[in-house]
Parts: structure tokens; sequence; C-alpha cells
């Protein structure tokens, strides 16, 4: 009898264990499916964010030039960003303020990790106006901060609502000081 | 015999109203594999394939591509460059069209080879004619998108040789 009936080879009717042709037949599936899977992956990864719209994400800024008292607006994610370089009376009038006047209290410390620098979205959290308070010359409401002319907003020198329509303060973007003279935005 | 069952009741349900699946068990798995072919035969199913993986790759390319003559260049540069895997995808789609034409001709040679035309195939044959034609007409199209030098004097001199005074009109 040439050929016996123990063939481990293959499994017949689940009652023998799984011989070479099932790991085979497994393994080849197993790589099929993978293999699948790496072609689909660049097809669908293609769709994330490209190399430069990341860039776009992260803006640095060099605020060495900004004299105190003075602004500057630049632009991050589509969106302008302030950044002001406060006089010490302003950072003084910021941290003077009592909470409870405020609509949305936020202590100054809270927004400013630098009290030098402040770094605001420019965008009204009313009904998204850009407020007015960054050119010299520029009404810049009863705080002292921003002026929102489309409504009537007045922010604070610490980017807080004061009066008006808005429900927030001005919204604080994630930024980090690379160095004393260059913040990155984002 | 001819009519397979089906197992599923889904399938059952559709076929009977309208016989793809019939159809398709009849050509890709009933019908025998003649005894007589060889690898020459390979090539149109690589043809399909390759028809295949245009079609995904063109999609794929066309969500970042800029249909404007002032943007066109561009955007494959941007391609290239910046979109995830682009650089890939992109040379994918170019070299496949490239072994598009040739399996096509391997394809083509086999049928004028072997006979492939002859009765009863002829309307088969017919039906490849023009799918070639369309295939030409579809890469020229594609090699003129990217509106570089070659994009743009390739689509001048095709122009011309199709409807200038070259030929005998």
């Amino acid at each position: 009898m040439a050929k016996s009936d123990t063939n481990k080879n293959s499994a017949k009717g689940g009652d023998q264990e799984p011989g070479r042709r099932d790991f085979i037949v497994v393994a080849t599936y197993a790589m099929a499916g993978l293999g699948a899977a790496a072609v689909a992956w660049p097809l669908i990864d293609q769709l994330n964010p490209a190399a430069d719209t990341l860039a776009l994400a992260n803006i640095e800024v060099d605020i060495s030039k900004i004299s105190v008292g003075q602004s500057i607006t630049v632009k991050w994610r589509g969106k302008p960003v302030f950044i002001r370089h406060r006089t010490a009376d302003e950072i003084v009038r910021a941290n003077a303020t009592n909470l409870d006047n405020l609509r949305d209290p936020q202590v100054d410390t809270a927004r400013a990790e630098k009290p030098e620098y402040l770094v605001l979205v420019g965008v009204c959290t009313h009904l998204g106006c850009v407020p007015l308070g960054q050119k010299t010359g520029e009404v810049r409401g009863d705080y002292d901060g921003w002026f929102c002319p489309c409504h009537g907003s007045h922010y604070d020198t610490s980017g807080r609502i004061r009066k008006g329509p808005a429900p927030t303060n001005l919204e604080v973007p994630p930024y980090s000081f690379l160095s004393d003279t260059v913040v990155r935005i984002g | 015999m001819s009519a397979h069952q089906f197992k599923s009741p889904v399938v059952r349900w559709i076929d009977h109203r309208l016989p793809v699946f019939s159809m398709l068990h009849h050509t890709a798995h009933d019908y025998p594999t003649p005894k007589n072919l060889n690898y020459m035969w390979n090539f149109g199913s690589l043809a399909g394939l390759s028809l295949a993986i245009m079609i995904v790759t063109g999609i794929v390319l066309a969500m970042s591509y800029t249909a404007h003559v002032d943007y066109a260049f561009d955007s494959v540069e941007r391609i290239m460059r910046d979109v995830n895997h682009g650089w890939m995808i992109r040379y994918i789609h170019m070299n496949t069209a490239s072994f598009f034409f040739i399996v096509i001709y391997l394809h083509m040679f086999r049928g004028l080879y072997y006979g492939s035309y002859k009765a009863p195939r002829e309307l088969l044959w017919m039906l490849g004619v023009v799918i070639f034609l369309l295939m030409m007409a579809t890469a020229f199209m594609g090699y003129v998108l990217p509106w570089g030098q070659m994009s743009f004097w390739g689509a001048t001199v095709i122009t011309n040789l199709v409807f200038g005074h070259s030929l005998c009109w």
C-alpha cells in the first residue's frame, strides 16, 4: 500500500490536526491580505494633509522688531493673529482687573506666557469680524485693547471681552517661544 | 446540465431577475480553458489589469490636479513633492500607461499570429480595434494634462497630423 490513510498533509473533516497544506493556504491568504493593505495604504494616505499644507500649520514669527506698545498682525492657518508688545501700564491694568467684572473671566497670566507679548487670534468672537486696534491711530475701544467696528465689542489690554455682544475673550492660539525673539504659533 | 444552483438566497433572487451571476459562472467557471493556449494568452487579462490600475491611480491623481492652463504644471509638481506618496502614484500611472501599450501590442500580435480574428471572432476583433483607438485617444489626452513642453508640442503635432494638411485632405 503506497498511499496509506495516515495522510497528515491535509485535514479532512476536521478530525485530523491541521497539516502543511492548510498552513500554506492560511499563510498565503495572510500575505495576500497584507499585500492588499500595502497597496491600499498609499491610495488612502494621499488624502491626508500634504507636506505644503502641514508646513502652513505652524509659523515662526520674529518678534524682535516690535517696539513697546506696537502690534503686528500675521497670517496663521488663514486667520489673522495679533501680536502686541504691551507697555508696562497695559500689563498692570490687565492684572488689576476684577474678575467679577468679566463676562468670560480669565486671569491675564493664563492668557500670556510672557506678559510683555500678547498673542491672540484676531477674530471677534461675536460674528467673526477683525477688530481694530492694531495700527497706530486706530480706535482701541473703551478699555484700550481692541474694538470691533461691526457690532461694537470692546476688548481690554488682555483681549478679554468687556462691553458689547461678543460672548468670549479673543482666542489665544497655541504658541511657544523658541527663543526670546522667535515665537512659534501652532 | 446548464443550470447551476447558487447557495446564497440573495444571489438566487438577483440571478432569477437578472441572470448576471449565471452568465459569469458560465463564462468564467464552466467554460474550460482550451488545451492549446500558451502564455501569449495572458496579455489580454494583463491589459485588463493595467486598465484597472490606470483608473484607480488616475482618479487619485485627479483629486490633486488642477485643470487650468496656469496651474496644471504646478499642481503636478505639488503631487510629486507634497502629496503623500504622490510621486509613487504618478509614476505608477505614467509607467502603467507604457506597460498598457506594450501588453496591448503583444496581445494584438497574438491575435494576428494565431488567427484570433477569424470566424466566428470577427466582431470581437473589430471591437478590439475600437478599444485600441479609444486607448490611444485617452493616452494622448492624459499626456497633455501636465501641460509641460512635451504635452504642448505633442498636442500640437498630433492635432496637426490629424486635422492638418499632411494627409490626403
